[in-house]
């Protein structure tokens, strides 16, 4: 998952690998909700708020 | 250090439930009668000034965002309706106990509250309550860490402690520490309140599903325990250093899609300023 602003129509991509040796596919999130769990949207666009958002939200500790 | 107990035997050794204020529960019985009128609610939320006070604060609030100011009790039991005064008394009612709790903890409960009304305001959630009823909800879903935290602050720190180190939840830590778990303990409180059944079973059900009886109770508590973890992963903890997940079922039981979660979050985060508003009324 690539997160950057919500704002963006493309702040939050899926990298796929369909397998081993093939390029990377990317998409927007928007676009491959059915091939993600609800969990990880849950997550991502959370994580996507603490990170780029307007709320005020707290970032989170990457050390 | 206490042993570890089943729910019945901490109620009978070592906790006493809060009871609800004589008034609150003077205004429910005025709320259920069908032969009270609107007069007669208003004079009986009027009995207690405190609640009155926060249930006009909370009118006055961004939250109901009226056009006009309401000065009166009886004026906003008019303009509201029984069923909007009932979730007000309810929400001032856990307002005041949850100034006996840490601030974390408050701002993580008003913000599960939000999150749940959030669920309740997009139709495709399916969570099916009404949106004040699901505040409520959010706001009371961890009273039972209250009485935890006010009854064994030794224990819940050890609790704590072993959520952090073995990376398990805080229900779980607190079960395998002390033998009870906060949900459970918040269903008992709510039904010592006489609150609904459903309010019951979705406080009581949160962190495990068996104990709701019926097939929607089960969706609400799964919904609610979403909206836990969904706050959680925002940063708005109500146990700092505490670990956090969610159980895989509660995906399941909750009938929720992954297209069916981003208009919900939106709509949580569009009315984010809320919960600010709403921590400055209850102070």
């Amino acid at each position: 998952m690539l997160l950057g602003h919500r704002a963006n129509p493309r702040g939050a991509m899926i990298v796929l690998a369909r397998d081993s040796d093939a390029a990377v596919e990317t998409r927007p999130l928007a676009d491959a909700l059915d091939l993600i769990p609800p969990r990880a949207v849950a997550e991502a666009l959370c994580m996507q708020e603490r990170l780029y958002g307007v709320v005020g939200l707290k970032p989170p500790d990457l050390s | 250090m206490i042993g570890r107990h089943t729910i019945d035997s901490l109620l009978d050794e070592i906790v006493t439930l809060p009871s609800l204020p004589a008034s609150v529960g003077f205004i429910t019985q005025a709320i259920n009668d069908p032969t009270s009128s609107l007069a007669d609610v208003a004079r009986a939320v009027e009995t207690d000034p405190s609640i009155s006070l926060k249930s006009l604060r909370l009118i006055n609030s961004a939250y109901y965002g009226l056009p006009h100011k309401v000065n009166s009790v009886d004026h906003a039991v008019s303009l509201l309706g029984i069923k909007v005064i009932r979730n007000l008394v309810y929400t001032a009612t856990a307002v005041d106990t949850f100034q006996r709790g840490s601030e974390e903890l408050f701002r993580h409960s008003a913000t599960c509250a939000l999150l749940m009304r959030s669920f309740a305001q997009t139709p495709a959630s399916g969570l099916g309550i009404d949106p004040d009823e699901a505040f409520v909800y959010g706001l009371l879903h961890d009273v039972g860490k209250i009485i935890l935290i006010a009854y064994l602050p030794d224990e819940m720190q050890n609790a704590e402690r072993l959520s952090r180190t073995d990376r398990l939840p805080m229900f779980e830590a607190e079960r395998r520490i002390i033998g009870v778990d906060h949900a459970e303990l918040g269903g008992r409180l709510a039904q010592k309140w006489g609150l609904s059944e459903e309010l019951v079973a979705a406080l009581a059900g949160h962190h495990d599903l068996n104990l709701c009886r019926q097939q929607a109770q089960r969706k609400v508590a799964a919904i609610l325990s979403i909206s836990d973890f969904i706050c959680n992963s925002c940063g708005i903890v109500s146990t700092p250093s505490a670990y956090y997940d969610i159980a895989d079922d509660m995906w399941d039981a909750a009938e929720l899609t992954s297209r069916k979660l981003p208009p919900v979050i939106d709509r949580f985060f569009g009315s984010w300023a809320l919960i600010d508003d709403f921590l400055a009324m209850a102070s």
